[in-house]
Formats: structure tokens, C-alpha cells, sequence
């Protein structure tokens, strides 16, 4: 009897939670609209791999070499593996840039 | 892993868009922070959704999702505010006040719902969200149907230690 009893409340509890939780307006269709625009530029992003532009990055590339050139081997190499990775980041924010990827926030 | 179509997902967004929103809502500091929340919702639901089994509970599924994500930006907030009043700065808050009660206690009951213990938590939302029975909830989660109510009995202690005693519907649009 108490078990009915206790069941019965549990029931009459989920019944309200439920009500309380799921009866909600259905999102509108501007929001509906955002968020499907967001999923597609996500998937965009996605299925095309980021590419590094070469053109922006390779004068970055030889302005640290020529700079680095007077003074010695080691300078050359530590300006071609520092200017290389600043040029390969460059690149790839270059790329991301041109196809309108860059949060301005 | 190959991701789900995204059409799929627009069909989620259709169906359960409104009260994912609601959920969102519970865990966010105005409109932009629960669109935040949701958007990250869809993406997880579009790169994850390949995984789910073809007669998985999507609605429960997505619940979980966004619960996840919401307390863990709700959590990320509370820290920054926590850290921000150590340094003496006073945040103004943006949080605008529920108009309606029931408004209001689907906010708490979110939160609440979301600090619950993994087991008690999807027992829940297979309850409420998917309107499953006692044995359907047993089955779809793999446990015995005295495990599910023994967790369901705990999860409604909870909610009722934590927001008093669950309101009837009716009494609450009385209020408002």
C-alpha cells in the first residue's frame, strides 16, 4: 500500500517536472535560421584542411635571412627555422582570413 | 569517424531547438552566453551523432549534451566571478530576473538536475524528456528496473532537498 502510494507520488512528481521542463515555445525560426548557418560554416571549416599561402609568407622568409646573413652560419639557421614558423603561421591566418574564418571578436 | 549529415541536425534543431533553449538558458548570463552554449550543442550533436545506435533517444541524448556543456560554462563563470570579487572587483550582473515563476524554477530545476550523479541524471532526463516508463528507461540504459527506480527516488529527493517540494504546474501558473 505505501509502495503504491510512493509510486503514485513519484508519478504525480515526474508528471509536473515534465510539464515544467519540456512544455516550452518552440525556438523561432530566426533562431532555427542562426544556428543552422553556424553548423554550416563549422562543417565548411571542417571539410576543406587549412592551407598555408606561400605568396605573403616567403618575403617574411627572406627579409629574417637577409638580416641574418652577416652574422654567421648559426644566425642563418636560427632565422630560417624562426622566420619559417612565423611565415607558416602568417600563412595559414592569411588563408583563414581570405576565407572569412577569423572571429573579429 | 565520419560525421552526420548536417541535415540531420537541422532536423534536431526543429524539433527540440525550443527546449534545448530553455535548458541553455539555465546555465547562462543572457541571450549570448545561451546561444553560445547551444551552438556548441549542435556541433557536438553533428561531429558525435554518427556514434549514436539507430534506435537511440535523441532528445535524451541532446539533453545530456547540453547539460554537460552548460555546467561546465556555468562553472568556468562562477570561478572568473569568484576570482574577479578576490582582486575587489564587482562585477555588474547582466542576468536579467525571470518574469514567471515557472520560468524561474525550470532554471533552478536545470541546475539542479545537472549536479546530479551520472546514473540519477540520465534515469531523469529518459523520464522527463523521453516520457519512457520505468522498464523502457531499464532497457535503454542496460540496468536493472530496481536500479532505475532506486535512482529515480534519489534523484527526485534531490530536486526536493534542493528546491522544496516540486510544485504542481497548475499551482505555479497560478502564481505567475
Amino acid at each position: 500500500m505505501t509502495d503504491r502510494i510512493d509510486d503514485e507520488r513519484v508519478e504525480e512528481d515526474l508528471r509536473n517536472l515534465r510539464r515544467i521542463a519540456t512544455d516550452v515555445p518552440p525556438a523561432d525560426a530566426a533562431s532555427k535560421a542562426r544556428w543552422q548557418a553556424a553548423l554550416d560554416a563549422e562543417v565548411r571549416a571542417e571539410e576543406e584542411p587549412t592551407r598555408v599561402v606561400w605568396a605573403p609568407a616567403i618575403p617574411v622568409l627572406l627579409a629574417a635571412l637577409v638580416y641574418a646573413a652577416p652574422m654567421g652560419f648559426g644566425a642563418i639557421v636560427w632565422a630560417f627555422v624562426l622566420g619559417a614558423t612565423y611565415a607558416v603561421g602568417a600563412g595559414v591566418l592569411f588563408d583563414e582570413a581570405q576565407r572569412g574564418e577569423l572571429d573579429p571578436a | 569517424m565520419s560525421a552526420l549529415e548536417p541535415a540531420v541536425v537541422h532536423e534536431w534543431m526543429d524539433r527540440y531547438g525550443g527546449q534545448l533553449q530553455s535548458v541553455a538558458q539555465a546555465f547562462a548570463e543572457g541571450s549570448t552566453e545561451a546561444e553560445d552554449i547551444l551552438q556548441r550543442t549542435w556541433v557536438t550533436a553533428w561531429r558525435q551523432g554518427s556514434k549514436l545506435e539507430p534506435d537511440s533517444h535523441v532528445g535524451a541524448w541532446l539533453h545530456q549534451i547540453t547539460l554537460n556543456i552548460g555546467r561546465s560554462a556555468y562553472r568556468k563563470r562562477v570561478g572568473r566571478r569568484r576570482l574577479f570579487e578576490r582582486w575587489g572587483w564587482r562585477p555588474s550582473s547582466v542576468e536579467s530576473p525571470p518574469t514567471l515563476e515557472e520560468e524561474l524554477y525550470r532554471l533552478e530545476l536545470w541546475r539542479a538536475v545537472a549536479e546530479l550523479p551520472g546514473l540519477q541524471r540520465q534515469v531523469l532526463i529518459y523520464r522527463i524528456v523521453e516520457d519512457m516508463s520505468v522498464a523502457d528507461t531499464a532497457n535503454a540504459l542496460d540496468r536493472a528496473e530496481g536500479t532505475v527506480k532506486a535512482s529515480l527516488h534519489r534523484a527526485l529527493g534531490t530536486l526536493r532537498r534542493r528546491l522544496g517540494p516540486i510544485p504542481e504546474t497548475e499551482c505555479i501558473k497560478e502564481v505567475s
